[in-house]
């Protein structure tokens, strides 16, 4: 035992301590001094027990606080005072207009926790009656483009608005009143935009010139010729019996296509036992070209001819004067006969149209719909459309102004002209003569980057605005979402700059008020908010009469003769006139009918690969008039023999958006020629094989139903042709005989068709409270896409980039495959045919028996789902569809630089649907009828039944619930319900006897059922193959020759 | 205990006492490793570690790097697989059923024809894990008990057959070799002790498990190789029998035939059979073990190569046959695309590899002449991988719509793994012929007939395997 140590006073006591224990309360913490004389001894751990104690404490209090640490960071900034109108989880829905072109179709948007994800057609809308179609369901993608214009620029610098205001209104000032201020503009359906921008020139001085890129302005000056009212008619397809088309693609691209496909879809159905006769003549195979029911390919420049005979002819059976001095033409032998004798059996129900912008041609039309006395039944000149008001005479004017220095200020709004008129080349040099030049553009483009200061527009969105895209239908655009960046619209700059206070929210009302609707109330004014649309009662038709020149029109027609190759600029579902090329969904939307994505290429027919020894994907160049075109060629079956197309929208700079930097092709604008009109048809074309390929994104190689290999074995005996098992057709004719026409074979297939658990599957299916189901008319499907997109949109389906479709892996969860038929090398014989195709939820899935983790189930309700979470991705349940619906993802889609579309960044992003997990790399994904769509159906249907005494359980009423594909579809080809309640209209369909499922022998029993194609053709029309030479045909791709026998 | 007449044709030759069987085989092992051995070595693992370094590639980035796309959704992977599976079949056919059948002539390759089929399951089971979408979550396949009520394995799945399966086959046969070389274990073991090596007889002598030639050893290890050979027998048949239902359970025309299971066991024996020549050939040339694989044990094998090349050849008539007479219409056009579609040269490749080469060893100096053997062994090998390919790339590519037909096309990543596994392989295989008994010792001494009395054993030191003499 130690002795205590004894202190004698304070002064020892403390030195004491300090010299005993020097170490227990030293100031510093002598780690230095230990490690510098670090010996073993030193070092070693000889913690007492308040060391213990004080690292023990440090350590807990360390490592509580580290589990505190609120990483990784993320910005979610709840609401302080939530928006009444704003529930977290549940979608809000506002009435407002597509501007994906100038069609201006009403349409609703969806908005989740304020922000616009989704775009649906407006039901109430008399002109779409609720479809829309590519363009508009991709639009809301435009919206989050991160290549957007942040801030105003002044030249190539960003600007406050407050600057570039002062800089423009300085300039503007000192033009005033010389009337040398054009304002350029694409079509504009918006009456209050127009009477703003009036109004802007009224103040300054100067006029509004409108163009469009695909001008319509013959049809506008045929009418102002032969009826003194240039205006484009509205077209009535739903009341003509006889349709012919000299290539217009109504049901495409032409003018507006949603409202015309709702419109000739009407008499389409064979239950009526009566269809319309479509015939389409046309150059190259359109999308309405596949749809109609007599196709007679014609070179370009036999328009005119043929038209001129058919005029004549119907004029001989109407006992009409004729026109004289037309050489006889005919098409497919008597073509022009049928077309005539139909005609004019059919006069006042039928309808002749024509997409050339050619002034002639618009005439004789004209003629032959007048003489026809279709005015004011098919052709309503008096409630025309204002959807396409481009003038390519005043556009030429403008550049003859801007040349000779008349015009002085250039202002242009939601157009490019630099890129998509012909006078691309002159306009770039001549817009730095201007002193002032203005771009509303809210993505740099060819112009706007020419031009002194961009402004840039809000997106519609983001803006207000109304719309009257034919007489008496209104409708009205207003915002979801508050400015993303710092745009401001165009409208409102313009009355900025006019020295006008006023809002143009409260100028559109005020003009409502005036214009629209008189002594306007603000509760009428709510309802048109509410409802997006308003209508006015169409005018009854005015007398007409026809008092045009035709004489003189036909000799013009028929001076343009037959020389050389005829090229075709047209324009193609989804990239239309370019103005979306910075649009992934666009770019990745399989062309209908080449079924190619992210490329311009030249399409030539099968009888030219022939003879210049061309196949798909060598590179060509056209040439005409000193300009030239290098591009891949697409052999097209169906394709006239000497004429060549080529797609317009293509070839934009690619320094003008990171989509666009990915697109191939050339731009064609440049060889469009200004006569009277601008022309999109080129003769006297030459091309030349250069002797290069360039790979084409195309997502279908195969395009028949049968297959001429076996054929070169000459043993097999049959030629392959699955076309029963895939596609049913018949004619109308034999439909009214007998309702199951075409699909005679499925009551064989079905009573055939046994399997060893066959009990087990009719109780478990019959047995379920609901069984969902669809139903695609394939008579109804025009094959135009808009399902494919709108699926896009709803589902977060990833944009894959082109070398991932070159590799087939697109992860499109609905396709649409197009199949041809009839005789490759006789461009009359070929039939189209489109079938959507998405997961068929079969009842006995070959994908669920051999998923091993049960990541693939059937659901009680009948659906095939997918569990994500639990998937590993063996992709043995792809293997085993054999619909080929299933989608792998190879890579990680969204955050990944190498597919640096619009999941890859944060703005982007913002369009993905909640509802809707976005997946991960390794999982297989597919359609799923909408999983999330029929959930909140079946949670609204209990929330009714919990309001309803004693009900335990509603269903959703047939037709609450609309898949999204349904939604989007214009033609209303696609059913969706419950297969279990006999009075749903899907389970009707089902029973119909036009019903089948595809690849029925395998008993997959799919829940998609298809009806049966009919087409209105009589029996001498339909190509039989009757064995030999005749029904041998060859796929362009075939690395083989074709077959001999 | 065997009993050999003596007019027998001699199973070993030139052997005449158990003490040269002892150093013959035991001699690799115990010389220190030459430099063509090394190098050998080497170059296999660096072709490994290639492999495993595009096996990387493809965990990090995704599936994408390979060229399969959604209508091929297997391609290179599991032509892999079931082209190393089929190719483990010869050893536990050697090793178990020649076993239960008596044929002697069996024991001196029994060993390397087992060392040779768990290193080809090694192989294949690299393939179907790493095929996998989410490698990381393969624990799914696990029959885990969970919370998910309902949601376990999915027992309809031949692909869980093929987890038990395939881990049966590699548990069972890991199991069969490792107790064969335990006697051979336990001689290695003395060999190094009466050498003064110690720390290597320690290693051989813990991993002979104490094994001490007693009668009681011994009789439990002949009762023991019974009943695991008893195991393995059913194995030859089922394990390939389910890799073939992967394809024939399916719907796919092409795969959804009936004559799959022996048709794919009877193309496992063969290109099992082609592989063991392969190794066998260069082998018994490289440690001089012609006295031991003779020139018969080659013309065996190479009997049955022909037998199981000829079952075969009918087995892709019958299926001609069937598609035509089937009347089924897609199963038709899948079979003559095989034949003359896109993909023809593949079905040249394996049509003729697989059917008329093996039909050259009809001649008993082909049959003796090793060269030739070896040639058509490589022949053998390229056919049945091809075989694979055909089935899984052509019946997939061109099923059912038209609209959704694409070929397929390995990238790099593919083909560098698939060289990769060679290299994982061989590797093994060279650490096997180092420093494990690559002939059973055992079994090889009772084929020897008059053995001399052995000679030169000091007194005290007996060796242990010979006791049952």
């Amino acid at each position: 035992m130690k002795t205590p140590t004894y202190w004698s006073g304070l002064d020892e006591f403390e030195a004491n301590v300090v010299s005993k224990n020097g170490d227990e309360f030293s100031g510093d913490v002598p780690l230095e001094n230990k490690l510098e004389n670090a010996t073993e001894e030193s070092l070693a751990f000889n913690t007492n027990r308040r060391d213990f104690l004080k690292i023990f404490g440090f350590g807990m209090t360390a490592a509580t606080l580290a589990a505190c640490n609120e990483s990784p960071l993320k910005k979610a900034i709840p609401y302080v005072v939530k928006p009444e109108e704003i529930t977290p989880g549940i979608a809000n829905y506002f009435s407002s207009t597509c501007n994906g072109c100038s069609g201006a179709c009403p349409v609703i948007v969806k908005t989740r926790e304020g922000r616009p994800i989704k775009l649906e057609g407006n039901p109430d809308s008399r002109l779409t009656k609720g479809g829309l179609c590519a363009v508009g369901h991709a639009t809301v993608l435009n919206l989050y483009d991160i290549d957007r214009l942040k801030k105003p620029l002044i030249g190539k610098n960003e600007a406050s608005w407050a600057d570039v205001d002062k800089a423009i209104s300085d300039k503007l000032n000192a033009l005033k009143g010389k009337g040398s201020i054009r304002v350029l503009s694409n079509t504009i359906t918006s009456p209050s935009t127009l009477t703003v921008i009036n109004d802007f020139l009224t103040v300054y001085g100067g006029t509004h010139v409108m163009y469009d890129p695909v001008s319509y302005y013959a049809i506008a000056q045929s009418h102002g010729l032969g009826f003194d009212k240039a205006a484009i008619p509205q077209y009535n397809f739903d009341k003509a019996e006889v349709i012919v088309s000299f290539g217009a693609d109504f049901l495409g691209t032409w003018l507006s296509p949603i409202q015309y496909s709702a419109q000739y879809v009407t008499n389409r159905d064979p239950k009526a036992k009566k269809m319309s006769r479509h015939f389409q003549v046309e150059a190259l195979l359109s999308l309405t070209g596949t749809n109609a029911d007599v196709r007679y390919p014609i070179n370009a420049s036999q328009e005119g001819l043929a038209l001129a005979n058919l005029y004549n002819k119907v004029a001989r059976k109407l006992g009409k004067a004729e026109i004289p001095g037309v050489t006889e033409f005919n098409v497919a032998g008597n073509g022009i006969d049928v077309m005539a004798e139909e005609l004019s059996a059919a006069s006042g129900r039928s309808l002749v149209v024509c997409g050339t912008n050619d002034l002639a041609l618009q005439q004789i039309v004209n003629g032959l719909n007048a003489m026809l006395g279709n005015y004011g039944v098919t052709v309503d000149i008096t409630n025309p459309s204002f959807q396409k008001q481009g003038n390519d005479a005043a556009l030429n004017q403008l550049i003859q102004d801007i040349k000779s220095g008349a015009v002085q200020g250039l202002i242009v709004y939601g157009a490019n002209p630099i890129f998509d008129t012909p006078y691309g080349e002159e306009l770039k040099s001549l817009i730095s003569k201007l002193s002032l030049s203005v771009s509303f553009a809210n993505k740099t483009d060819e112009t706007s980057t020419l031009c002194q200061y961009t402004c840039p527009d809000s997106h519609e969105m983001e803006s207000w605005n109304d719309a009257n895209p034919v007489a008496g239908n209104y409708s009205i655009n207003q915002p979801t979402i508050n400015t993303i960046y710092l745009s401001r619209q165009a409208q409102q700059s313009l009355l900025n700059w006019a020295s006008n206070p006023i809002s143009y929210k409260d100028y559109i009302k005020a003009y409502w008020a005036k214009n629209i609707i008189t002594d306007m109330i603000d509760s009428q004014w709510d309802d048109v908010l509410r409802k997006g649309v308003f209508h006015k009662d169409a005018l009854p038709a005015a007398a007409i009469t026809f008092k045009g020149d035709l004489v003189a029109a036909a000799t013009e027609a028929l001076a343009s003769g037959k020389s050389g190759i005829d090229l075709v600029l047209y324009e193609k579902i989804g990239i239309r006139d370019g103005k979306h090329a910075n649009n992934p969904f666009l770019q990745e939307l399989p062309d209908p009918v080449t079924r190619t994505t992210w490329d311009g290429y030249a399409t030539i027919s099968v009888k030219m690969a022939k003879d210049k020894n061309l196949k798909n994907e060598d590179v060509i160049e056209i040439s005409v008039g000193g300009k030239k075109l290098k591009l891949p060629v697409i052999v097209q079956p169906g394709q006239a023999a000497e004429t060549i197309g080529v797609a317009l929208g293509y070839g934009r700079g690619k320094e003008f958006g990171k989509t666009i930097e990915k697109v191939g092709g050339e731009n064609g604008f440049p060889l469009v020629a200004f006569g009277k009109t601008n022309s999109y048809r080129v003769a006297g074309v030459s091309i030349a094989s250069t002797g290069d390929t360039y790979p084409i994104a195309k997502l279908q190689k195969y395009d028949l139903l049968t297959d001429s290999n076996p054929k070169e074995l000459g043993v097999w005996g049959d030629d392959f042709d699955r076309t029963e098992a895939i596609i049913r057709e018949s004619s109308l004719e034999n439909y009214i005989k007998k309702p199951d026409a075409g699909n005679e074979v499925r009551a064989h297939i079905k009573q055939h068709l046994i399997t060893l658990w066959d009990s087990h599957y009719k109780e478990e299916e019959s047995k379920r409270i609901i069984r969902w189901v669809m139903a695609i008319d394939l008579n109804k499907c025009t094959g135009c896409g808009a399902c494919v997109v709108s699926c896009n949109a709803e589902n977060n389906v990833p944009v894959v980039g082109k070398k991932e479709i070159m590799r087939h892996r697109d992860m499109h969860w609905m396709r649409i495959d197009r199949y041809y038929s009839g005789d490759y090398d006789k461009p009359e014989t070929i039939r189209t045919v489109h079938q959507p195709m998405m997961c068929q939820h079969c009842a006995n899935a070959p994908c669920e028996t051999v998923c091993p983790v049960l990541a693939t189930v059937h659901t009680s309700d009948g659906l095939n789902a997918m569990a994500y979470n639990r998937c590993v991705g063996t992709r043995y349940c792809a293997n085993n569809c054999p619909y080929k619906v299933r989608r792998f993802n190879w890579f990680k889609y969204h955050n990944n630089d190498n597919f640096d579309f619009h999941q890859n960044n944060p703005l982007g992003k913002l369009v993905l649907n909640p509802d809707v997990t976005v997946r991960f790399r390794g999982v297989m994904e597919k359609c799923s009828f909408c999983v999330q769509r029929i959930q909140d159906g079946k949670l609204k249907a209990k929330i009714n039944a919990k309001q309803t005494e004693g009900a335990s359980f509603t269903k959703p009423k047939d037709g609450d619930i609309k898949t999204a594909c349904q939604q989007s579809c214009p033609t209303g080809a696609i059913v969706f319900g419950d297969l279990n309640d006999p009075e749903s209209e899907v389970s009707k369909l089902f029973r119909d006897e036009r019903a089948f499922t595809v690849l029925e022998e395998i008993k997959t029993l799919p829940s998609v059922s298809y009806m049966t194609k009919i087409r209105n053709v009589k029996q001498n029309e339909v190509f039989v193959k009757h064995g030999g030479h005749e029904g041998e045909h060859k796929e362009a791709d075939h690395k083989k020759e074709g077959g001999h026998s | 205990m065997h009993v050999e007449s003596s007019v027998r044709t001699k199973l070993i030759t030139n052997v005449n006492e158990y003490t040269q069987i002892t150093d013959d085989i035991a001699r690799p092992i115990e010389a220190a490793p030459n430099k063509q051995w090394m190098f050998w070595t080497i170059v296999s693992a660096i072709v490994m570690t290639m492999g495993f370094a595009l096996i990387g590639w493809t965990l990090w980035e995704g599936i994408g790097v390979w060229g399969l796309n959604t209508e091929v959704g297997w391609g290179f992977d599991i032509t892999n697989f079931v082209f190393w599976v089929g190719i483990g079949h010869a050893g536990t056919l050697i090793s178990a059923v020649l076993l239960l059948f008596r044929q002697t002539w069996r024991n001196s390759i029994n060993r390397s024809a087992e060392a040779m089929t768990i290193f080809a399951v090694l192989c294949a089971a690299i393939f179907p894990t790493i095929h996998a979408g989410r490698v990381w979550d393969l624990i799914y396949f696990g029959p885990l008990p969970n919370t998910r009520g309902t949601l376990w394995d999915n027992f309809n799945s031949p692909l869980m057959w093929d987890v038990f399966a395939i881990s049966t086959y590699l548990t069972v046969s890991l199991v069969f070799w490792y107790l064969g070389m335990i006697p051979d274990f336990a001689t290695l073991r003395d060999r190094f002790k009466r050498q003064g090596k110690t720390t290597a007889s320690n290693v051989y002598g813990i991993a002979s498990f104490g094994w001490e030639g007693s009668a009681r050893n011994w009789s439990r290890f002949e009762i023991i190789s019974l009943i695991l050979a008893g195991l393995c027998t059913p194995l030859v048949l089922s394990v390939h029998s389910i890799v073939s239902m992967d394809f024939a359970t399916s719907v796919v025309p092409g795969w959804h035939t009936t004559i799959f299971p022996p048709y794919f066991v009877a193309g496992a024996i063969f290109s099992g059979f082609g592989m063991v020549q392969t190794l066998l050939v260069i082998m018994r040339k490289v440690y001089k073990l012609e006295n031991y694989i003779t020139i018969e044990h080659m013309e065996n094998m190479a009997k049955i190569v022909l037998a199981t090349g000829s079952i075969v050849g009918l087995a892709y008539s019958t299926e001609f046959f069937i598609a035509w007479y089937s009347g089924s219409f897609f199963e038709r056009y899948v079979f003559i695309n095989r034949a003359f579609g896109d993909y023809w040269w593949a079905y040249f490749a394996m049509f003729s590899c697989n059917v008329i080469t093996p039909q050259l060893y009809w001649s008993k100096a082909i049959r003796q002449n090793m060269t030739v053997t070896f040639i058509l062994s490589i022949f053998v090998n390229i056919g049945m991988w091809f075989e694979r390919f055909v089935i899984i790339v052509t019946s997939l590519h061109h099923d059912f719509l038209p609209a959704r037909w694409a070929n397929y096309t390995p990238t790099f990543v593919e083909i560098g793994i698939f060289i990769g596994t060679f290299g994982l392989f061989f590797t093994c295989f060279f650490l096997f012929s180092k420093f494990l008994p690559t002939i059973n010792m055992f079994e090889v001494k009772t084929l020897l007939h008059h053995p001399r009395k052995p000679k030169g054993i000091p007194n005290g030191v007996k060796d242990d395997s010979h006791s049952h003499h």
